[in-house]
């Protein structure tokens, strides 16, 4: 405590001594306007004297005036965001009074746009660091399951990968490769201000758990039309201001203002439909029995094989039902959006209003999002200004199974096509299961998850005297997760139902004060500091409540007494707390040379006791080599900028309540009628965030007037204390087989470039290129003590092992298919032949993220039209493509349809087929178990994808007149319009499960009957008045 | 201005400080299953709720597991019905990604775990009586003893598999810490499990005080099997006779120890309580037993079948029914049953045997293999004569014992034993009973940490 109190007073002592450098007193004033590009003022721009710290917010008039100022010569420097910044020189006389006027352009050329940053904003030009920033327009273009996925191909070095074709379905980012394995590796989300909670493995009502890959994902309850911006910090320099939660990278999401005087709305509607961007190819009846029939006989059998369900061979013969047809549908979408902004001399409104239907392409499955946000600021006196930013959103998933759990998977996998829909006598099918009917299941099986979650934030910002700003924020964010499910009376079979209900709540809030001061020491030499604290705390809770007998979902029904509520409700509870003490020293010599120090320090509940705090410092330089004099002439190189920044952050999204306390369960009565007590959790006071150390050196460049812009970076981060859940031996003897320390070692080094190519930038014609590709060495340096066996990506056969990268695919290698006799040959751990699948003989055989990946766009415009052709890539990644060993192998007792590609199997002795001879006997294929992991499954993941292609036609000024509109544009957009990939399967670009970190971060790439992406055709309108 | 500054500089200070308040610290969870581990063991009445979990530990592994997986190795039984997990197990071909075998592994060390956080805390938690502070250490010992010595016979090669047993045994485990342990000889193995035996006989109650607690003569009657594993028959004889001459066991009076008759329980020396409500008899009857005729999980095999219905009169044999697939037990029919773990019929058909192979005191011996024939069939009819010799009174003794303790997991243990006492063309479903199969493998989990030695695979096929 003593500590902390010292901290505080240095903070005092800080604001004082800034105080005290205060002087003025001079005659001559400089006063002027500031208009947008037609000519309507602009509130709340920021006018600064060039060279000093003196700077002006305008009015709502766009007005502003610097008065008292000495005689003299003057830069005058205005900035907006999303405009270019605007410099005029001002000769100045004694007593005279200047008026001058800024005409603003809308900024495409990113390197003088003012960025958001850590507890505040930096214009580009003088960021040390690596951040990126995609604005408003990219967000709502095309329509996404959710708005992490606007990401996918936008900045270089961010890796993003949508899950599934599920509504709301969430996707992986990577920021610069993967450095954690049983930590979440998921960057740091916050949203104006506050870090959200964003625990993906919110529990559901089915299992309690995952429920077939039907993962709740907490960033769907975003609205994408709220955000003006979304900056990604990817660099210590950057991030170390986050502390020990930073070193994933950091997504900063600033929602919109009012830009304008004036009242304003803004509608946009879309509607469009979605269907299949690629269809399994499964069997059809006469194939699935022709191919049965055959293994069968290859075995030794004569007559026909068993069938399942007790079907007759001639029943099976006379039913063909296509189960994915059964099961898909073309599924429709629409997105209303209504937006109102209001901005006077004070007040600065923005309210909106969006409604989505998300209907996918699997019948039954819909994300309905009603949003509610309004931002308002206002000036409560000249240094006091009040912000109050809300939002509210309601999403509605309706679900039906999938993956592993039924519905789409089940018709890619154990609803055989010689299973009706329905019996002769009208009822449903369920001999062979009722999960084995995918349609009996969605009409007797109700499931819906809602998701409320509210955003409150309130901002006080106090400039006491000129250039220092106290800023105060709090905020809210409230997350419920409620999960139902209603089994009806057939399914149960009792005459009413079952209703299951899981429901995750989460309360998290945090406080923010900062203090920044500003300073001219020199005349071109600038100082600025921050200091801040920040508090936050996080609770979350688990309810699990079951009834029997109870006539629906708990959603439209009031259990009453005669329900019998099944087992007793389980509630767990986690809290975590942070605690965190932060600054930043920007420093500038002649607006060339940048100096950033940066520096956090956080307590945090979750970090064991001999590793109670943790400190976080970085240190940042740039340097504009094209503004020296040997440059400053150049015609062709029009601007250069150096950057290197190196530093430390952390990461410690491991959640849960003191993770490293060791506790005892105690049981009333386990056996015997007795209490008993044992240890649950093993103790590790040791337990801590994993450090990251970066060194980062970029180059800004602008070639032939900006008509080439362009940043070229390469990183090296070595990561330490990397948490491994390591399965522990069992001699451990302790209750849960795994056990989390800090004990790997990770390195990341990769290479970013990214540039806009403005090809053609004429008035009326201007074509655009954006492209942009990284490449992350990623390597696996230490593991302790342990083996490839301590970590296991879940079920999918991918390891951490020492040497190799993070998520490497460890597998028994296959080798060929005998000619003699079609049994297929594996290959032991020295490389030689044997017919023995042995999972001893697994090695490293590839590795699940990409060497390179990216996106590459197109702009063309002409005069009203706009073209946008987005595409991403992913080269030399792998994917698992793990239901192929149950489609494509043995016709065993687990009763699954296989896919067409097996008709390449051998067949006689000389045949070089793909796959090898057809059996029912899993001692063929050389195994004790049936469903066999080799690398005959792992295929190359590369692909390139339209990811979207949109035409837009904006109104004329004299159309917009005569309609009495502000604005409006008509669009077309269709999204995953084709993709090139060798990839034979469905999709490769695929997240199976987020049933875990370990998971998330080893194992995205493996498809286990997911939902392929979906194709979205859809026409928008945006009207401006 | 200079003194609005002070006071909103001022204010904002206050308000930081105010983050720090304690209060907001302060995130216990306040689970109420769940006691942080500086609140756990405060009192003697904690440690025993320790001893208890270890209790329950030992409860589930021994109701089920113990029996079939020693069973599905043996020639009692045929190859499971469906369950891959199983049928590795009878193909004497399991391998580390066997789940239901790690799990069946690590119950015996969650077991030791227990027996080793009693022993690592007893002496930090105050207000002991003497008395019940050695009691409770000599329980952990018993428990740690069954633990390992589970572990032994089913993941290593038998005592006399070498020598010297100089072979691998098994990790043992000697403190409740994760440290690194690597596998012990066999020699050293079963030292440390007579030496914790050894140690808990005094300290242990002489009755049973909660039903399933270990008493003295329950720790005697697991060194005894101990000893009849290493061949060592004057061991068996000095514990067994102890226990007999105790007084406090009798012979069942029921040939089916399993159906639920009070009259079982007084032969029962350690066993595992099974009520209505708990069904801890669920597993093992799950996987012997079927309505009618329908083929059980696991099948008798018909070499037993024949053994068992081979003598007329024999009140075992209705216990064995034909059914789909070959042959089922039907030992385990009723709803719930105790579960024997270490029991006076073993006891007596140990020292038989015992006495036989040293050619000690054969009376005793005939009159222990008679207790048990007169039983199984109601009167004397095939008692085998008094001045019948050691070998009569081994083969007696050996098949007495097979059927008694049929589907127990009991034989194949006894085929081990044989073979490596020396005895000729021992062999178990045609494979000799040494080869690699016949021990099972570790989990995946035991070679995490580099330098753990598995098992070697296959050559019983």
């Amino acid at each position: 405590m003593n500590s902390k109190i010292l901290h505080r007073f240095f903070v005092l002592f800080c604001l004082l001594f800034f105080s005290a450098q205060l002087k003025a007193q001079n005659t001559a004033s400089i006063k002027g306007k500031m208009l947008d590009e037609k000519s309507e003022p602009m509130a709340f721009a920021i006018v600064r004297i060039d060279g000093t710290t003196t700077a002006q917010n305008t009015d709502a008039d766009g007005n502003f005036e610097f008065k008292s100022l000495a005689a003299g010569n003057y830069v005058m420097v205005a900035t907006y965001l999303g405009y270019q910044t605007n410099k005029q020189a001002v000769k100045l006389a004694a007593g005279e009074i200047k008026t001058i006027k800024f005409e603003m352009q809308t900024d495409n050329k990113n390197l003088n746009e003012v960025v958001v940053v850590g507890y505040g904003t930096q214009v580009r030009r003088e960021v040390t660091g690596a951040v990126a920033k995609i604005g408003s327009k990219e967000l709502t273009a095309i329509p996404l399951p959710s708005v992490e996925a606007a990401l996918q191909g936008k900045a270089a070095g961010v890796q993003v990968s949508i899950g599934s074709g599920l509504a709301g379905a969430a996707a992986v980012v990577k920021i610069r490769g993967i450095a954690s394995v049983s930590a979440g590796s998921d960057p740091l989300y916050v949203v104006d201000g506050i870090p959200i909670s964003q625990d993906y493995f919110m529990q559901n009502a089915t299992d309690k758990g995952n429920g077939g890959g039907k993962n709740n994902n907490p960033l769907a309850t975003l609205n994408p039309d709220d955000i003006e911006s979304i900056e990604i910090l990817k660099d210590a320099a950057a991030t170390a201001i986050y502390g020990s939660r930073g070193s994933n990278g950091v997504i900063i999401i600033t929602t919109k203002r009012a830009k304008k005087k004036g009242l304003r709305f803004d509608l946009s509607i879309r509607e469009g439909i979605s269907t299949m961007a690629s269809r399994p190819k499964m069997m059809n009846n006469k194939e699935y029995l022709q191919m049965l029939q055959e293994a069968f006989e290859n075995d030794g059998g004569v007559g026909h094989p068993i069938l399942p369900a007790g079907l007759s061979w001639d029943q099976a013969q006379a039913t063909n039902t296509d189960w994915v047809k059964e099961t898909t549908h073309i599924g429709f979408k629409q997105t209303y959006s209504l937006g109102t902004s209001y901005a006077n001399k004070k007040l600065n409104l923005y309210v909106n209003t969006t409604h989505d239907n998300n209907s996918t392409y699997i019948i039954g499955d819909a994300y309905l999002r009603s949003t509610l946000r309004a931002n308002l600021d206002y000036q409560l006196t000249k240094n006091v200004k009040l912000s109050y930013l809300g939002s509210y959103v309601n999403g509605i998933n309706k679900r039906v199974d999938g993956g592993w759990g039924g519905g789409m998977g089940a018709a890619m996998s154990t609803a055989l096509p010689i299973y009706p829909i329905k019996n002769s006598d009208g009822g449903w099918f369920t001999g062979a299961g009722p999960n084995n009917n995918p349609v009996f299941m969605r009409e007797n099986k109700t499931q819906r998850t809602q998701q409320q979650r509210t955003l409150q934030g309130l901002v006080l910002d106090i400039t006491p005297i000129k250039n220092l700003i106290f800023h105060l924020n709090g905020n809210y964010d409230y997350l419920d997760n409620t999960d139902d499910v209603y089994e009806d009376t057939a399914l149960v079979k009792q005459t009413k139902g079952i209703a299951k209900r899981g429901a995750t709540y989460t309360n998290n809030y945090n406080i923010i004060a900062t203090a920044s001061y500003s300073q001219t020491l020199k005349s071109d030499q600038k100082l600025s500091y921050l200091l801040g604290s920040e508090y936050q705390r996080t609770k979350s809770a688990f309810k699990y409540l079951e009834y029997n007998n109870i006539l629906g979902p708990l959603y439209n029904t009031t259990p009453v007494d005669s329900n019998l509520k099944i087992g007793t409700n389980v509630l767990s509870k986690s809290i975590s707390v942070f605690d965190s003490y932060f600054g930043r020293v920007n420093y500038s010599l002649k607006d060339k040379y940048f100096i950033s120090l940066n520096g956090r320090a956080d307590y945090s509940s979750t970090f064991g006791e001999n590793y109670r705090w943790g400190f976080f410092p970085a240190i940042g330089a740039g340097w504009i080599i094209s503004d020296e004099k040997f440059l400053k002439e150049n015609k062709t190189l029009t601007f250069l900028k150096a950057r290197a920044s190196f530093g430390k952050s952390g990461n410690s999204n491991f959640g849960g309540s003191y993770p490293w306390w060791g506790r005892y369960k105690v049981n009333p009565n386990v056996y015997n009628g007795v209490p008993s007590r044992y240890v649950e959790i093993y103790e590790n006071p040791d337990f801590h965030w994993e450090t990251t150390t970066t060194f980062d050196i970029g180059f800004d460049f602008s070639l032939f007037s900006e008509r080439i812009t362009g940043v070229l970076e390469y990183y090296n981060k070595n990561t330490k204390d990397v948490i491994l859940s390591v399965s522990v031996p069992n001699y451990y003897g302790f209750q849960s087989g795994n056990y989390a320390a800090n004990v790997g070692k990770i390195n990341n080094q990769g290479i970013e470039f990214a540039t806009k190519l403005r090809v053609v930038d004429g008035n009326k014609l201007r074509f655009t290129i954006d492209f942009n590709i990284a490449r992350n060495y990623n390597k696996v340096l230490d593991i302790g003590s342990y083996t490839e066996e301590a970590v296991s990506g879940g079920t999918n056969d991918t390891r951490i092992v020492e040497g190799q990268p993070v998520g490497t695919n460890y597998l028994v290698r296959f080798s060929r298919i005998d000619p003699t006799n079609g049994k297929p040959i594996y290959f032991d751990k020295q490389g030689n032949e044997t017919y023995k699948w042995d999972p001893a003989n697994r090695v490293p055989v590839g590795n699940i993220y990409p060497k390179a990946y990216g996106g590459w766009s197109n702009t063309l415009i002409y005069n009203h039209w706009e073209l946008d052709v987005n595409f991403v890539y992913s080269i030399g990644g792998k994917i698992y493509d793990s239901s192929s060993k149950r489609q494509l192998g043995t016709y065993d007792s687990d009763n699954w349809n296989h896919t067409q590609d097996q008709f390449d199997r051998w067949q006689k002795p000389g045949d070089n087929a793909a796959y090898p001879i057809l059996t029912q006997d899993k001692a063929t294929y050389g195994s004790a178990t049936p469903w066999i992991n080799t690398d005959l499954w792992l295929k190359d993941a590369s692909y390139m994808r339209l990811r979207s292609l949109s035409l837009y036609y904006s109104l004329t000024e004299k159309q917009l007149k005569k309609a009495k509109l502000a604005s409006a544009r008509i669009g077309f957009v269709s999204t995953n319009v084709f993709l090139f990939t060798k990839f034979r399967g469905l999709d490769p670009e695929v997240v199976r499960d987020f049933e875990n970190a370990t998971d998330r971060n080893t194992s995205p790439n493996i498809t286990y009957l997911t939902p392929p992406q979906e194709r979205t055709n859809s026409i928008s309108i945006v009207i401006g008045f | 201005m200079k003194r609005n500054t002070l006071y909103l500089i001022g204010s904002f200070l206050l308000l930081t400080a105010f983050f720090s308040c304690k209060k907001m610290f302060d995130v216990d969870p306040n689970d109420p299953t769940q006691v942080r581990k500086a609140d756990a063991l405060k009192k003697p009445s904690d440690v025993q709720e320790v001893l208890n979990a270890g209790y329950d530990n030992i409860s589930n592994l021994f109701n089920g597991r113990v029996q079939y997986y020693g069973e599905l190795l043996s020639d009692n039984v045929i190859a499971p019905k469906s369950n891959n997990d199983y049928n590795e197990v009878y193909n004497r071909a399991t391998i580390f990604f066997n789940t239901s075998i790690g799990g069946f592994y690590g119950d015996m060390y969650k077991i030791i775990y227990k027996a080793n956080t009693v022993l690592d805390f007893i002496d930090i938690v105050p207000d002991f009586t003497a008395s019940e502070k050695a009691r409770m250490i000599a329980e952990a010992k018993f428990m740690r003893a069954l633990g390992h010595f589970t572990a032994v016979r089913y993941f290593a090669q038998p005592y006399g598999f070498t020598t010297d047993n100089s072979h691998l045994g098994v990790p043992l485990r000697k403190n409740s810490l994760p440290e690194v342990t690597k596998r012990s000889t066999c020699k050293e193995s079963y030292d440390f499990i007579i030496k914790d035996l050894t140690e808990a006989i005094p300290d242990l109650a002489e009755i049973n005080l909660n039903n399933t607690n270990a008493t003295k003569y329950a720790a005697k009657a697991l060194l005894a099997k101990v000893y009849f594993q290493m061949n060592n028959f004057a061991g068996v004889i000095t514990q067994v006779n102890d226990i007999v001459n105790s007084g406090k066991f009798g012979l069942a009076d029921s040939v089916n120890i399993y159906d639920n008759s009070v009259g079982a329980k007084k032969e029962m020396i350690f066993y595992i309580k099974s009520a209505n409500n708990d069904q801890k008899s669920g597993d093992i009857r799950g996987n012997y037993h079927d309505v009618g005729s329908n083929q059980p999980q696991i099948g008798v095999s018909a070499n037993l079948y024949a053994e068992a219905t081979s003598r007329t009169g024999d009140k075992r044999s209705v216990y064995y029914a034909p059914c789909v697939g070959g042959f089922r037990s039907l030992k385990f029919d009723s709803n719930y049953f105790n579960i024997p773990v270490l029991y006076l019929t073993d006891m007596l058909l140990m020292r038989a045997e015992a006495l036989a192979e040293t050619n000690t005191n054969l009376s005793v011996a005939i009159t222990d293999v008679n207790s048990i024939l007169s039983r199984a069939f109601g009167g004397i009819s095939q008692n085998i004569s008094f001045g019948s010799g050691a070998e009569t009174i081994k083969v007696a003794a050996r098949m007495e014992r097979r059927l008694e303790m049929s589907m127990e997991g009991d034989r194949v243990q006894q085929l081990k034993r044989m073979g490596a006492k020396g005895e000729l063309n021992v062999r178990i479903r045609n494979a000799p009973w040494n080869c690699n199969g016949l021990t099972l493998q570790f989990p995946a989990s035991e070679s995490t940490i580099k330098g753990f030695q598995m098992n070697p695979e296959g050559g019983c096929n």
